[in-house]
């Protein structure tokens, strides 16, 4: 499906001047319908340029390089493999690139992962206009959106490491601070975060940037982990 | 072979283990024996007779003078030692009430041939009746028992003189009392120093009598051993046969072992034990070999005993035959017996094969001969100064017999051991074959845990998901579907999907993870339609029974109750709550503010189909659903049981 081919994705009529000031949002997305609602709705909205377009996982990471992004929406089973790939390579390329995975059903089975390979956060395909744009500018702002489910496995993973076994923690678990665990408690009673800072006289932002700061620890244990099976297959020297 | 190759190489070991100990336990003596080297002790091989009619049993004090005097009063004839006065078997009826025959023997030392404080050593005497010792004048000895009771088989030590350096005297004097008729006999004597002399004593009674009774009482206290055995272990009678023999043969070697002391057992008593324990041993023996050899000799066994039996019951003292006018028929029994036993026993062990049957008959066929011996020796026939064999037969006789029990324990060990060894064998067997049942149980469990679940999502699919595309399907062909009513049935399509995904992720017990995904999915709707919701929820107890089934009807009865409220109330905001009572039960509720609907405890109007559906599901929970009419508007109470319902869904 090559029908967008990479120069006809950037902006029309974007100038450089102007992009500085805008969000620079790329998406990976191999239904058209999905990608072209996913573009109407990014037009529609004039803080938000749409620069990268992409509907393979090989088109993607040859796009990647050439555009700076803002704000990356990335669709994980893309027609010639795992969207996994392409998080890893957008956040290595441009590290300060908030990567959102785009999901049907928001389950952890989709989501973890995607945040565990550097993605900051979800998005709901079924999600309308307003709440899209919502998204992409939180999470350009260094917030994170977190569901119940995904709030709940987390604790349940911290839970199995403050647990008083002697054994070495297992690699997926992680330390979580006091209020960072209150965050979690409250959103997996269903609380949603604005409620959640409320209730812990904090500001909207800072409890998403809570949540960014969770993510990022599950981020760091999963590369503890890729770093410690590399050095036990003697990947890596010294 | 090993173990055929081990079996029978240990009683070779063993005899030879056995026979550097007897030669150690004689070496003791023998050095002893060889040590008494500086004054020739003098060996006294002739000796001169005299018989004193009409003496008594007692000894006197001292000697009647005559037989003192040099030459003159007394008619001394000059015998050799050892010197026999033999014994008539054919004897008197009334032997035991006439006086005795006493005879005196009397031992000359030349001056100057013994030194100072000499030890008179007498190797063997015997005689049914008594004996007395005298030097010069002085009694030194006297037999202390009864006739038969007399120590006979002892080696005399005595010294002749009061003082350690008296001097010696010039006549040792021996007065032997004999019932009459039975005769008597005195071996050769040695007159010496002590140290001279004892090395011979010590070898003799070692050999006549100390050995004899310390390995009848070994064997005694091994018996009693066997006996404990047995008495645990009825079965093994072979135990028990050891203790009988044991005991019979203490019996048996009383009468050679005894010191000079008094007798434990009136003459008539003692005189039936010793000569039928004889017969009780043999029998013994033979019970034992037929069991070693494993031949069933029924007839032979029941004979044996029948035998022993009666002979003995027919001496019993003061009610049967008098022993001595019978000894000589008893003895022959006897004999006929142990060639019986031996014999039967060599030929079964043969056939059978059994080594240890054969050795035990061949070796008990040696009782025999030494029994003929023994014979002639009490007879005085063969020279007095021999040594009885029997005891010496029936000691190897035993160590046989503790081989063969040796052998049995050890091969009882070696038997637990492998049935042990058997045991963890089968043992591991079984745990494997019951892991692997339960493996096969578990796959059970598991497969039909899957298909229950895939049933479920089955029924799912059916009545949700797929029976609203399929309305709107009918809907769209008929062309009623406006384009907002289609986005609306889809959206509630992806809803119900979202919301079974939801059920299947779900773990644990808490009810709040349930309502937080109800939350998430369709707060989004509410919100759309323009409803407040105020998310009013605390801790509840957990809910063992919250299994992804439980959650889904949770979920859906919720659904159905919001979704009738969207469209029938004409609310502006909802609250949901949760609480729990006293019983362990939760409660959720939903209030709105809407126009208040019927009156307490019915149902809103609306769905018959929807409400039908939630009435349904709470009762697969074992839950109750209510409706009531609030201040301002109207209430709806889930109440979930602390225990599920006992068969939900």
């Amino acid at each position: 499906m090559q029908d967008h081919p990479a120069h006809a994705s950037r902006a029309p009529g974007g100038l450089p001047a102007e992009a500085p000031a805008r969000i620079r949002v790329g998406t990976v997305e191999d239904d058209p319908e999905t990608r072209e609602a996913l573009a109407r709705h990014i037009y529609a909205q004039p803080d938000l340029v749409l620069v990268l377009q992409a509907s393979r996982r090989a088109e993607a990471l040859a796009l990647l390089p050439q555009q700076a992004l803002d704000v990356l929406l990335v669709d994980l089973g893309l027609p010639d493999g795992s969207g996994l790939d392409v998080i890893r390579a957008a956040r290595a390329q441009w590290p300060g690139c908030g990567v959102l995975v785009s999901t049907v059903f928001g389950d952890e089975a989709h989501v973890l992962p995607a945040i565990e390979a550097g993605a900051m956060g979800y998005l709901l395909k079924d999600s309308s206009a307003p709440e899209l744009a919502h998204e992409i500018r939180s999470v350009h702002a260094g917030g994170s959106p977190i569901s119940p489910m995904v709030a709940r496995k987390i604790l349940t993973r911290a839970v199995e490491r403050a647990a008083p076994v002697a054994a070495p923690a297992a690699p997926s678990s992680i330390a979580l601070s006091v209020r960072e665990r209150e965050v979690l408690q409250l959103v997996s009673k269903g609380f949603t975060t604005e409620e959640t800072a409320a209730a812990l006289s904090i500001s909207n932002s800072t409890a998403r940037t809570f949540v960014r700061r969770i993510y990022a620890k599950l981020q760091v244990g999963t590369r503890a982990e890729a770093i410690h099976q590399a050095h036990r297959h003697g990947l890596l020297r010294g | 072979m090993a173990c055929c190759a081990d079996s029978a190489s240990r009683p070779r070991q063993w005899w030879r283990a056995a026979a550097w100990a007897l030669l150690a336990v004689l070496g003791l003596a023998a050095p002893a024996h060889a040590a008494g080297a500086d004054p020739a002790p003098l060996h006294l091989q002739q000796a001169r007779l005299a018989l004193e009619p009409g003496a008594g049993w007692d000894a006197p004090a001292a000697p009647p003078p005559a037989l003192l005097a040099p030459d003159g009063g007394t008619a001394w004839d000059t015998v050799a030692l050892p010197h026999a006065r033999p014994r008539s078997l054919a004897a008197a009826g009334d032997t035991p009430d006439a006086p005795p025959d006493v005879a005196w023997y009397r031992l000359d030392l030349p001056a100057g041939t013994a030194g100072p404080g000499p030890f008179f050593y007498l190797p063997r005497w015997q005689t049914i009746g008594s004996i007395a010792v005298y030097a010069d004048d002085r009694l030194v000895y006297r037999s202390r028992g009864s006739r038969v009771w007399n120590g006979f088989n002892r080696p005399l030590w005595l010294p002749l003189t009061e003082a350690a350096q008296g001097p010696a005297p010039r006549t040792v004097l021996v007065r032997m009392a004999s019932q009459r008729g039975v005769g008597g006999a005195l071996s050769t004597a040695w007159v010496g120093s002590e140290h001279a002399l004892q090395g011979r004593y010590r070898l003799r009674a070692w050999l006549q009598s100390d050995l004899v009774s310390i390995a009848s009482g070994t064997f005694l206290a091994i018996g009693l051993f066997s006996f404990a055995v047995w008495c645990v272990r009825r079965r093994e009678t072979l135990y028990a046969l050891f203790f009988a023999s044991a005991v019979t043969h203490a019996l048996r070697t009383l009468h050679f072992t005894i010191g000079n002391e008094p007798p434990l057992l009136p003459d008539a008593l003692f005189g039936w034990v010793t000569v039928n324990s004889l017969g009780w041993w043999m029998a013994c023996v033979c019970l034992f070999a037929m069991r070693v050899h494993g031949r069933k000799l029924p007839a032979l066994e029941r004979g044996i005993v029948a035998v022993v039996v009666a002979m003995s019951l027919a001496t019993l003292p003061g009610w049967g035959l008098r022993l001595e006018t019978v000894l000589p028929v008893l003895y022959l029994t006897d004999v006929a017996l142990a060639v019986t036993v031996a014999l039967t026993g060599i030929w079964a062990s043969r056939r059978g094969g059994t080594r240890a049957g054969l050795v035990l008959s061949i070796w008990f066929a040696l009782s025999v001969p030494a029994g003929a011996y023994d014979l002639l020796l009490a007879s005085y026939r063969v020279p007095i100064e021999s040594v009885y064999l029997g005891p010496y037969v029936s000691i190897g006789l035993f160590s046989i017999f503790l081989v063969i029990l040796y052998q049995r324990y050890v091969g009882a060990l070696r038997s637990v051991e492998t049935a042990n060894a058997q045991l963890e064998v089968r043992l591991a067997g079984r745990e494997r074959e019951l892991a692997a049942s339960y493996a096969q149980l578990q796959a059970l469990e598991r497969q039909r845990t899957l298909d229950a679940e895939r049933q479920r999502l089955m029924q799912e699919m059916h009545d949700g998901i797929g029976s609203s595309l399929i309305s709107a399907l009918r809907m769209t062909e008929r062309g009623r579907l406006q384009e907002a009513d289609m986005a609306r049935v889809l959206r509630e399509c992806i809803d119900d999907l979202k919301l079974s995904i939801d059920s299947l992720e779900h773990q644990g017990t808490d009810l709040l993870s349930v309502l937080a995904a109800l939350r998430f999915r369709l707060a989004p709707r509410l919100e759309a339609a323009g409803l407040a919701l105020r998310w009013r929820v605390v801790d509840v107890p957990p809910l063992a029974w919250l299994d992804p089934q439980s959650a889904l009807h949770i979920l859906r009865i919720l659904q159905e109750v919001l979704a009738n409220l969207l469209k029938h109330s004409g609310a502006h905001g909802i609250e949901i709550a949760t609480g729990s009572t006293a019983d362990g039960s939760v409660l959720v509720w939903v209030r709105d503010d809407g126009t208040p609907h019927r009156p307490d405890g019915h149902a809103p109007a609306g769905h018959g189909k929807g409400l039908a559906n939630v009435r349904s599901r709470a009762q697969a929970l074992g839950a109750r659903c209510s409706w009531s009419v609030e201040e301002g508007g109207n209430l709806f109470e889930l109440r979930l049981p602390a225990q599920g319902a006992t068969q939900p869904g």
